[in-house]
């Protein structure tokens, strides 16, 4: 046995040098001995082992315990690009479905309102803020027509279409010629109790037209009245709807439309209450009965009067749609029913 | 490019976390530096899951180095992060090519590296005391684990475990080696003695 297998390394020293806590000198001098001393070098072996055994199996189990950390946190981690990805293309379609949703109804007002016979200032003027002119389902297309009322409706823009510009009337200054018409031209009257405006209108030889009923007996013209349907008596509201002699009804839940003559002292007192720039409208009340007068001589003849079509569409509104157009109009609150 | 959460979690802040033990720290950079570790591994022949595993081990090996009180904070945490795992990938890739390693100057890699074979004794001697140890008891696997891979002192051993004092410690330590080895000359069936 040499002097470096006697004075055997400690393990201290073992340990400190695998651990490479020595200093160079300090780890030169126990290589030096390691290269002499068998049982210092078979101790050094297995403590160098332990050791990384020791930091294999904590490195180990640290990465498994970091892994399942990850793996939690990335399962609980919000995955933004995909979220707000999912949240744009949400914002995208709720957005063009707004649009459509906007634009749809927005179409059908214009259909009723946007017409050059009605301007849609002055209709607002006239209603209250809290009411709506009109309610939706008032547009009709061409499509919606019958060829009778289409044909009616290319007469009036042939009308419109060939009448040279000097010779145009202001709506409210009809010519002479019209002047005569409109005391013989049909008007309408929208009544909610009938009996008394039914004998006002006989005795000043109007025809009167109750619930599609005719009652009166003036017509003129082409207006050759066949009343269909039975007439409700002010009960319900019946859709009008002249078409080349005929008048067909519809029942729906609301006042009567009457329509008549007028006389032409009648127009004049009428254009007092003008709703509308070409089409005068006057309301009057008489007792219990409210009438809606539309002077549509001034615009139609008689074939295109045949296509009118009058009804209520709320409590203080109603439209008349004709074959190119759809007026929607406010029942003056002057009037009360 | 520097993540905004490397921003919130400031290198020393994170650093103080790792000293204390708190393994979130880890977690809050493995989720600030991935990107560029996983481009880098993905660029040289690996998978994104290789990319996770080297860059695992390059976050225990922060670990271990800060706990062992062996880490110098002269570069930033995620620059640290960056060098370890590319030599952890590079020395990988030359292990399964049976090259040198293609930076041999780098973190974690020796200039007299065992040959294949050397190595593949040192694993399998290594892989039995691994072994061994996750069938150690407690409180001797967490005291050989302190011992050796923290490098903690007898006397954080002592406070840390509970004992009486650094001697306790020591002799405690002492035990648990013998029983370490009785449990790997057990496991090789009395033909391996380390």
């Amino acid at each position: 046995m040499n002097e470096s297998e006697k004075n055997h390394l400690s393990t201290e020293t073992i340990e400190d040098a695998v651990l490479g806590r020595l200093t160079h000198d300090e780890h030169a001098r126990v290589e030096s001995h390691l290269g002499s001393c068998t049982r210092c070098r078979r101790a050094f072996e297995q403590e160098r082992l332990i050791a990384a055994g020791t930091k294999g199996w904590a490195r180990a189990t640290m990465k498994q315990k970091l892994a399942a950390r990850i793996a939690v946190t990335a399962h609980r981690r919000v995955p933004w690009p995909r979220v707000l990805g999912v949240a744009a293309l949400l914002v995208l379609i709720i957005g063009v479905g707004v649009l459509f949703r906007w634009r749809e109804p927005a179409q059908e007002r214009d259909l009723t309102f946007s017409d050059t016979t009605v301007s849609d200032a002055t209709l607002k003027s006239k209603q209250p803020a809290s009411t709506p002119a009109t309610t939706s389902g008032g547009a009709i297309s061409s499509r919606q027509l019958t060829p009778a009322l289409r044909e009616d409706r290319e007469t009036v823009r042939r009308d419109k279409k060939d009448l040279p510009a000097g010779e145009r009337q202001p709506p409210n200054e009809p010519s002479m010629q019209e002047e005569k018409d409109k005391e013989t031209q049909p008007q309408v009257i929208m009544k909610a109790a009938p009996a008394a405006e039914v004998a006002a209108a006989e005795s000043e030889g109007l025809d009167v037209w109750l619930g599609g009923t005719q009652v009166g007996s003036a017509l003129s013209g082409n207006m050759q009245a066949q009343p269909a349907g039975a007439s409700n008596q002010g009960v319900s509201l019946n859709r009008l709807e002249a078409r080349k002699g005929t008048r067909k009804t519809e029942s729906l839940p609301s006042p009567v439309f009457v329509i008549d003559q007028r006389s032409r002292g009648a127009l004049d007192d009428a254009r007092a209450g003008i709703h509308s720039p070409d089409i005068p409208t006057h309301v009057v009340q008489s007792g219990d009965t409210l009438r809606v007068v539309l002077f549509l001589d001034s615009l139609l003849s008689p074939n295109q009067l045949r296509a009118t079509f009058a009804r209520q569409v709320s409590a203080d509104s109603f439209q008349v749609v004709l074959p190119d157009r759809i007026l929607g109009y406010r029942i003056p609150q002057t009037v009360t029913r | 490019m520097k993540s905004p959460l490397l921003f919130l979690n400031s290198d020393a802040r994170i650093l103080d976390g790792i000293r204390r033990g708190d393994e979130s720290a880890l977690v809050t950079l493995y989720n600030a530096h991935r990107r560029p570790i996983t481009a880098l591994v993905m660029r040289n022949n690996g998978t994104n899951d290789d990319a996770d595993d080297i860059f695992q081990e390059a976050l225990v090996v922060l670990w271990e180095r800060v706990r062992a009180g062996n880490y110098e904070h002269t570069a930033a945490l995620g620059t640290f992060l960056f060098a370890t795992a590319r030599n952890l990938w590079l020395r990988r890739l030359a292990r399964a090519r049976r090259e040198q390693p293609l930076d041999p100057a780098g973190e974690n890699t020796s200039t007299d590296d065992p040959s294949p074979l050397e190595e593949l004794i040192e694993e399998e001697r290594t892989m039995s005391i691994r072994n061994a140890l996750s069938n150690l008891g407690e409180p001797c696997r967490s005291l050989l684990v302190l011992f050796y891979w923290e490098e903690a002192s007898m006397d954080e051993i002592a406070r840390r475990l509970g004992l009486a004092n650094a001697a306790t410690a020591k002799s405690k330590k002492y035990q648990c080696k013998e029983q370490l080895k009785r449990l790997i000359e057990k496991a090789s069936g009395g033909h391996e003695r380390i």
